[in-house]
């Protein structure tokens, strides 16, 4: 469980501090790969910029991705990972403060595996964080990666 | 004229035929007659050639009997000789008698009566002896050559005589034959002329007959089985003469019927005036042709047009009529003037559309009131004008009017929305629809055009138009920050909440009971400020939502929202009465939405009773079905209940029943979208009931 690796797509440092608090409160151990803006994200999935050299056979175990980003949002990062044959079907759980009916029917509509909001109250949002913890580190199987990239 | 010439040609060959043939009779009667003269004459002739020849021979015996005796001395012989001068003498008397009328053998006679009497003188002397023998024989001889010689005189006289009368008589009978048999010929060739010229009058005049006969057929042919009816009536009594098949099938009149009829009785009786003139002057016309209303047998009045002839029905004057029913034709003609007039009469009384009629150039050239109206100009200033003088200038530059004409002939139709020009240089927009006008045939007869002035319809689209992308730009401002709000203003709250809880949990050593204190407080409000948040971008949501309707079952969706709240709170024990088969037209996402908050405020409001009842149904109100949501709980005073639908008011306070005070806003807007009314009535502890329509 130690070697997957979270990828945190979040500009806000709040929000990262905050998560990464509520991934320590329910003891998830696992590297967290921050990256702070779209480009940032897709440099360390496609390893190029900054992560130029990076081993791609290490995808992430979940991509956990804010919609409202520097430089290139979360739609585009998740539509451009969805068009790549080796993030074809890598699991991107939005992670969001808004609800707004027209960012669900879009994240979905570009391949999103799942929507979640964060709560304002904390409490609520470890709660939400131990869930998709529970959920996309240990109870689902991911896809095969692709042999050669 | 040219039977005349027949008739007296043929009198004139009979007549010349029949006088030859009397001429001809009247010559042969005459030829008998001669011819008989003739014989008679010639019997004569003979008769003296006898005569003469036994006077002759009666002279021979005497001389014989004379020579005989001076012989014999026989006395016999003197007695015959005595009784052949008896003879003798009686044949010279006959002879004398017989040739009374020829002085030339009178005249032989006359010499021979001496000779004769000296011959018997001398013999008698003879006799007596008073002469010789000799002398006597002698004598006698001389004598009797000189009878012989009288004799032969007069025989040739007679001869001559005879074969002169044969003579005649034969050219006589010769030239007769000859008159008589050209006299015949003549006319048997006049009488055979005459035949000829009667058979051919008589050929021709079977012919004749037979052209008259098939001339009669024919006429019979067409006046009878004439499709037309036609009849001929007697000019002076006007009573009808003559009728045709087709005049009895039409009127119902038997043919007998008919022709007891005058021409007045199938005219209704106010229209015989009228025909008594128009007789009296129209009967010098050699064709008339006019219109006029008859009555059939049952008294069934049609229109006629009457095409009339004078003609001769026998020793009548009279006139052949044919009457064509035109009944029919009058009707339909007579419906569709009317329908003209009608027509004409709507379009010259319509103000609101310009209707005007183009000809095939495009010159105008019928105008109604509406295009006085509208394009300023009287119909006598327009009317033979080209319509381009309603374009715009620009219009004009780019060809508009011809191109339109064009694509009129070409598709029929056009239609355009543009400027116009008025008579005053005014401009309007105009809505424009030119039609193509084509006759049966389907050549262009001209253009209809109808054109409206719809400049105050333009300003109202332009203002809706621009009121449209105003209030879409509102719209969109809304949304843009109704999204920022959702993201942006929850961040730092999230982060307060969160930070706040970081304190408390990793520096709680730090903090006395007054510093946990306010961190818990600083926790509950940033809780209720997301809760604010979050309901006023619902209400935001609710007014943006476009709206979906479709038939909702309202007691299932209130059903559902009482399971998800007893689900929420499963300690409480609330007694739900929701009606039953409630359904209603309306968007079924938003309207969960109003349910959720009417009956979520009863269950918070009746939170404080042991026995919370919650009731939906339906009741009538003003004749119009109204729902509600009722409950037993906190209620509220009536003279706040205006304030109840705004947001964020709130009657009770925060400690008695937590709440955002949006959630009526919400229910309000929820229903005035779906054009319903909503309202509320409260008793203080007694509990309150929320009532809408949809």
């Amino acid at each position: 469980m130690d070697d997957k690796v979270i990828l945190l797509v979040e500009d806000n440092p709040d929000d990262e501090a905050l998560t990464l608090r509520a991934l320590k409160k329910n003891n998830i151990k696992n590297e967290v790969v921050v990256a702070h803006d779209g480009i940032e994200a897709l440099d360390y999935l496609f390893g190029t910029g900054a992560y130029a050299g990076r081993d791609l056979n290490h995808m992430p175990q979940v991509v956990l991705l804010d919609l409202k980003l520097p430089k290139l949002d979360g739609f585009e990062v998740l539509r451009r990972l969805r068009a790549s044959e080796p993030t074809k079907f890598l699991p991107v759980v939005i992670l969001t403060t808004s609800n707004e009916d027209q960012d669900r029917i879009k994240g979905y509509g570009l391949g999103a595996n799942s929507f979640v909001r964060k709560p304002v109250e904390f409490d609520r949002f470890i709660e939400a964080v131990r869930q998709l913890g529970l959920y996309w580190l240990i109870l689902n199987e991911r896809a095969p990666l692709p042999r050669s990239v | 004229m040219g039977q005349l010439t027949f008739r007296g040609k043929l009198l004139a060959a009979l007549g010349a035929a029949l006088l030859i043939l009397v001429c001809v009779a009247v010559l042969s009667y005459r030829r008998i007659l001669q011819e008989d003269a003739d014989q008679k004459s010639v019997e004569h002739t003979h008769l003296v050639l006898e005569k003469i020849d036994s006077v002759s021979s009666g002279l021979v015996e005497q001389e014989n009997g004379q020579r005989a005796y001076p012989i014999t001395k026989d006395n016999s012989f003197l007695r015959s000789y005595d009784a052949g001068l008896a003879n003798l003498r009686q044949n010279l008397a006959d002879l004398r008698k017989l040739t009374s009328d020829n002085p030339k053998q009178q005249a032989a006679l006359d010499r021979l009566d001496p000779l004769v009497a000296s011959r018997l003188a001398l013999f008698k002397a003879y006799r007596q002896g008073i002469v010789t023998q000799d002398k006597q024989e002698i004598d006698d001889k001389q004598l009797m050559d000189e009878i012989r010689a009288v004799f032969l005189q007069m025989r040739q006289e007679e001869q001559n005589l005879l074969s002169k009368r044969l003579e005649a008589a034969e050219s006589s009978s010769r030239r007769s034959k000859f008159i008589i048999a050209s006299g015949y010929s003549l006319s048997f060739l006049l009488l055979a002329l005459a035949g000829l010229v009667v058979q051919s009058e008589i050929t021709k005049r079977i012919d004749t007959e037979h052209e008259l006969k098939s001339v009669q057929e024919r006429y019979h042919l067409l006046f009878d089985s004439n499709p037309i009816p036609v009849w001929v009536y007697d000019l002076e009594t006007l009573a009808i003469l003559d009728v045709n098949k087709e005049a009895s099938r039409h009127y119902g009149y038997s043919r007998d019927e008919f022709l007891k009829l005058k021409i007045t009785e199938i005219r209704p009786p106010e229209d015989v005036p009228a025909l008594l003139a128009d007789l009296s002057k129209s009967f010098s016309t050699e064709e008339d042709s006019t219109t006029w209303r008859h009555t059939k047998k049952s008294g069934e009045i049609i229109d006629v047009e009457i095409k009339s002839y004078p003609v001769r029905f026998g020793a009548r004057d009279a006139r052949l009529v044919a009457a064509l029913d035109v009944t029919e034709r009058k009707r339909a003609e007579e419906a569709v003037r009317q329908s003209e007039e009608r027509f004409r009469l709507t379009v010259s009384n319509v103000k609101d559309y310009a209707i005007l009629m183009l000809d095939t150039e495009g010159r105008v050239i019928s105008w109604n009131e509406g295009a006085e109206r509208i394009k300023g100009y009287r119909a006598d200033e327009i009317i033979g004008q080209h319509f381009s003088r309603f374009y715009a200038a620009e219009d004009l530059k780019a060809g508009k009017p011809a191109a339109e004409i064009k694509e009129a002939t070409e598709n029929g139709r056009v239609e355009d929305e543009g400027w116009r020009v008025r008579k005053d240089g005014a401009r309007f927009w105009a809505n424009v629809v030119m039609t193509a006008l084509r006759d049966e045939s389907g050549s262009l007869r001209g253009f209809g055009k109808v054109t409206r002035d719809i400049s105050e319809r333009k300003r109202a689209e332009q203002e809706i138009l621009q009121r449209s992308a105003e209030l879409e730009a509102a719209n969109r401002e809304l949304e843009a920050f109704s999204y920022s709000v959702s993201h942006d203003l929850r961040s730092p709250l999230r982060a307060i909440d969160g930070f706040s809880q970081a304190l408390l949990e990793d520096h709680a050593a730090q903090l006395d009971n007054d510093g946990k204190n306010y961190f818990q407080r600083i926790r509950a409000a940033t809780q209720r400020m997301g809760e604010l948040i979050d309901d006023l971008l619902g209400l935001s949501r609710v007014t943006r939502a476009e709206i979906h309707r479709e038939r909702i079952d309202l007691s299932s969706l209130a059903e559902e929202v009482a399971a998800d709240l007893r689900n929420s709170q499963p300690e409480r024990d609330v007694e739900f009465r929701i009606g039953q088969g409630l359904q209603a037209e309306g968007d079924s996402r938003l309207i969960r939405v109003a349910l959720q908050n009417l009956i979520g405020n009863s269950w918070k409001f009746t939170s404080k009773r042991p026995d919370a009842q919650i009731e939906f149904g339906l009741i009538r109100s003003n004749g119009r079905r109204a729902y509600f949501v009722r409950d037993n709980g906190a209620g509220f005073d009536q003279a706040y209940a205006d304030r109840l639908f705004g947001a964020f008011q709130r009657l009770h306070g925060m400690n008695e029943f937590p709440g955002t005070g949006i959630g009526l806003a919400t229910v309000q807007r929820i229903v005035h979208r779906h054009g319903g009314k909503v309202w509320a009535e409260g008793v203080v502890d007694q509990g309150a009931t929320v009532y809408f329509t949809l």
